[in-house]
């Protein structure tokens, strides 16, 4: 991090001298560095069993004496009858999950922000972002008792809806619904922040300039907040193939499995689910590329638009 | 400013944070124990230093129950085994609530790290392939007396396979069993069959009429609570017992071969798509668009299903005797005696005969074997063997003698009918007394003696016939029956077939995994049929197999009769 700042200040070189002057701040990134070695690139050596036969037989074997089977174990992936329709599912569900949340996000933080009832604010804002707290766990029973097939949703429309049994993307709404509703305070925070940064003198002169309230929202709040917001949906787009594989498996049930398998959990399931560990490594390394992949477009559209890039 | 900096700092942090997020992949965390290099040869040599006649001092063994709930080891039946052989158990079980075994199982090999001895239901496959298991022929043979009494001539069938003779685990079913209760094909209430003058359904048409006929006159229960026609439970693995394989044995009268079907040439065929259950499937369409069929049948939990039939609200069930008997505990215990169920020789045409009471033989490749962590397989074995014993599975089965039974004059074994009552309503029997509490043990099977006669179970065809509640006396009675199981084609009236039950055998991985996927395609499809208008159902029955013979359903077919083939064994 500190020399990928260094090369942002325009025109400067990475000098003998600066190095020097800058010599503690970098002995005191080395523990993180390390630290990042260890935890974060080392265990990639264990990628390897993607390219190996790995099933319960050929596990406990030292990983020379396994079997190096090229890339069979990704196009046996590729050929699954659930990767298609999983590939759909993580992007399907994150895209709309970054969507609707950071929509419902800043829309809050706006109320919020244009809230002159302070101790209202207060505990409204602590309400909301209490169920990011709660495991999935709870969520997803709670949940459950509330969208199953006669649950409350279903009898207070009187009929079967089949939200959580019908084979479709029916669920995803479900889903969205919900992750929605339990992230949304939390998201809200950040956004709440950088408004509270947004210069006040802007404020006052558009009241002197008789702006309505809607005006200073559109014109003063929200692009005050967009480097912000750009910044966040970088990086949750990022993060757009790691989605929440607890959360899935959670609100999920067999009969819908077909349309909330996301990346993951597949990973999961045919790697550990079958023992057949080879063909789950490589299905978490396939998300990885196309992880680091959509990073990098959305770190370019980001230059693009003329925010600062972050790599 | 300052708030500019607070904001700063925050979303920094939080960038940092997803960062992090962002480096993690799924992949990472595999690669752990590569460098082990643990033999399962090695292990199992390395018990004999221990090898004392009657070593007695105490030892623990770790043993994973994947059957079990009930982990306690502090009940009579318990501290008496471990008199006898020094040895206590450190039971655990699945940690999923619908008692999977598979994460678990899954979990240990890719730690590498068993209990002493497990008892893995359909998951010994992969321990067995992960060599976690050890061959117990040798140990059998030098220190298992009782065993080999036990087994006598069904030893062949514990051999793994044709490739592999050893002996891996034995089986949680029990030897030379006498089927004296069944619980048919599908079930009713005692109460409804009552109304119907007794005559029992024997066709899908009959079983249907009793049951709307009953709904018709009784919409309430006594609670005020609404019946209901039929319920399942299919949101777990329990889809099999519920959803699954009363569509064999009504539509297809075959025995449970799992998810299979076999001919009479052995041919072995996937059963959710033949014409016949295409035909029950559309009869459970139209019960459910009619309302007879629980609307919440197909995301409701098998605990929500275990209390619904336990309430005595459920008409009828399509449910095997060991899911539903929990309930009929608790139904005799609050006195609706005339809500428990009789099982019924319901088959979807008059010409076809059920099946429940053919018997395949020791049902084999589920039991308890003993793992490579074990350090003292000498030890196991012995325990195992003890159990085997005429004293062990009188122990296991009778409980603690002048407590649970007593000894009449000619030395038989009786229960007084105070131990019989709870034992038949008191939900937490087995846990308190330990009887019958450890699924995965060998066992004895129900109706069977030891050589000087002694029954090894408190169930013998008397005792079953003593112990009938009222409701069933009276239904008895009333037939003209002396068991209940009379209205069923008799054992003797069948060929005696050269496999044992399908479901039980172990596959080898790659067969394993063409079932799942056709599992993974058939259960969602099913419920998806089943849900579905009647006028939708053609096309959904349709797209269902199609699915499935786009998914490798001739060529699951064809490895799984060239499996069943290498397990076929004579039969006089």
């Amino acid at each position: 991090m500190a020399k990928e700042k260094m090369k942002k200040k325009k025109g400067q070189k990475i000098a003998p001298a600066i190095l020097w002057k800058q010599r503690w701040l970098l002995v005191m990134s080395v523990p993180f560095v390390i630290w990042l070695i260890i935890f974060k690139y080392i265990p990639l050596w264990g990628w390897t069993m993607a390219f190996q036969e790995v099933k319960p037989a050929t596990f406990a074997l030292p990983i020379w004496e396994r079997t190096w089977v090229g890339f069979k174990n990704f196009t046996d992936a590729f050929k699954d009858r659930l990767f298609t329709q999983t590939l759909i599912n993580t992007l399907g569900v994150s895209f709309l999950d970054i969507a609707v949340g950071t929509i419902a996000a800043i829309a809050f933080a706006v109320l919020l922000n244009e809230m002159f009832f302070m101790k209202f604010k207060k505990v409204t804002q602590t309400i909301s972002y209490l169920p990011h707290f709660v495991s999935w766990v709870i969520i997803a029973s709670i949940a459950k008792n509330i969208f199953n097939d006669g649950g409350v949703v279903d009898s207070i429309f009187g009929k079967n809806l089949h939200l959580m049994s019908s084979n479709s993307p029916l669920i995803w709404v479900t889903i969205i619904l919900i992750n929605c509703w339990k992230e949304v305070g939390w998201n809200a925070i950040i956004y709440l922040s950088a408004m509270a940064g947004i210069d006040p003198g802007l404020y006052e002169a558009a009241d002197m300039d008789g702006a309505s309230r809607l005006q200073k929202i559109w014109h003063i709040t929200l692009p005050g907040i967009r480097p912000t917001i750009i910044v966040l949906l970088i990086m949750s787009i990022g993060g757009a193939l790691n989605v929440g594989m607890e959360r899935q498996m959670l609100l999920s049930n067999p009969l819908v499995e077909d349309h909330t398998m996301v990346l993951s959990w597949f990973s999961y399931k045919r790697g550990i689910g079958n023992s057949n560990y080879g063909l789950g490594t490589a299905i978490g390394v396939f998300q990885s590329a196309v992880s680091v992949t959509l990073l990098l477009i959305a770190n370019k559209i980001a230059g693009l638009v003329g925010e600062d890039k972050l790599m | 400013m300052k708030r500019k900096v607070v904001s700063l700092m925050l979303v920094s942090a939080m960038v940092a944070g997803m960062l992090a997020g962002c480096g993690s992949d799924s992949g990472s965390s595999k690669g752990g124990s590569s460098t082990e290099t643990g033999s399962a040869a090695e292990a199992s040599s390395s018990g004999e230093t221990a090898d004392d006649a009657d070593d007695k001092s105490p030892i623990t063994f770790e043993y994973f129950n994947a059957d079990g709930k009930n982990g306690n080891w502090d009940n009579p039946v318990a501290k008496a085994i471990t008199e006898a052989t020094g040895v206590t158990l450190d039971v655990s079980y699945p940690v999923a609530s619908q008692g999977d075994e598979k994460e678990d199982v899954a979990l240990m090999i890719a730690n590498d790290e068993y209990p002493d001895m497990i008892y893995a239901k359909g998951s010994a496959t992969d321990l067995y392939q992960a060599g976690a298991l050890i061959d117990m022929t040798d140990l059998i043979e030098k220190y298992g007396p009782n065993i080999k009494k036990m087994y006598g001539a069904e030893m062949e069938k514990l051999k793994w396979s044709q490739d592999d003779p050893g002996i891996y685990q034995l089986s949680y079913a029990g030897v030379n069993q006498k089927t004296l209760t069944t619980g048919g094909s599908c079930q009713i209430q005692w109460a409804a069959l009552k109304e119907n003058d007794y005559k029992y359904p024997k066709t899908l048409d009959e079983y249907e009429k009793m049951i709307k006929s009953y709904l018709a006159a009784h919409p309430k229960t006594e609670d005020g609570l609404d019946m209901i026609g039929i319920t399942m439970s299919a949101s777990d693995w329990h889809w099999m017992i519920t959803l699954g394989n009363p569509a064999g044995l009504i539509a297809d009268a075959s025995p449970d071969n799992g998810q299979w079907i076999i001919d009479d040439e052995y041919n072995v065929h996937y059963k959710h798509v033949t014409d016949e259950e295409k035909e029950y499937f559309k009869w459970l369409c139209r019960m459910y668009n009619e309302g007879i069929l629980d609307p919440n049948f197909a995301t409701q939990t098998d605990d929500d299903y275990i209390a619904k039939v336990a309430s005595g609200r459920v008409v009828a069930i399509t449910d095997a005797e060991w899911h539903y008997s929990q309930c009929e505990a608790t139904l005799v215990a609050d006195g609706k005696v005339d809500q428990t169920y009789v099982g019924l020789p319901v088959t979807l045409r008059e010409d076809q005969v059920e099946k429940a009471l053919l018997y395949q033989g020791t049902t084999v490749g589920w039991g308890i074997g003993i793992t490579k962590s074990c350090e003292d397989p000498v030890r196991a074995i012995k325990f195992l063997d003890y159990l085997c014993s005429d004293e062990g599975q009188i122990l296991y089965h009778w409980g603690i003698e002048g407590e649970n039974y007593f000894l009449d004059d000619n030395g038989q074994p009786y229960r007084t009918d105070e131990e019989v009552a709870k034992a038949q309503s008191d939900p937490d029997y087995a846990k308190n007394t330990g009887i019958d509490n450890y699924t995965g043990f060998p066992i004895y099977g129900t109706g069977s003696y030891s050589e000087d006669g002694f029954p090894y179970t408190p169930t013998t065809k008397e005792s079953v016939i003593a112990n009938y509640n009222t409701a069933e006396k009276e239904g008895c009675e009333a037939m003209g029956f002396e068991m209940l199981t009379d209205m069923f084609a008799q054992p003797e009236e069948f060929d005696l077939l050269p496999y044992s039950a399908l479901w039980a055998y172990q596959q080898p991985q790659e067969l394993a995994e063409k079932q799942t996927i056709l599992d993974e395609i058939a259960w969602p499809g099913l419920v998806k049929c089943v849900t579905g208008t009647e006028d939708e159902f053609d096309g959904n029955w349709k797209s269902m197999v199609q699915e499935l013979t786009d998914n490798g359903l001739a060529d699951a077919e064809e490895a799984m009769t060239e499996f069943l083939a290498t397990k076929l064994v004579d039969v006089e």
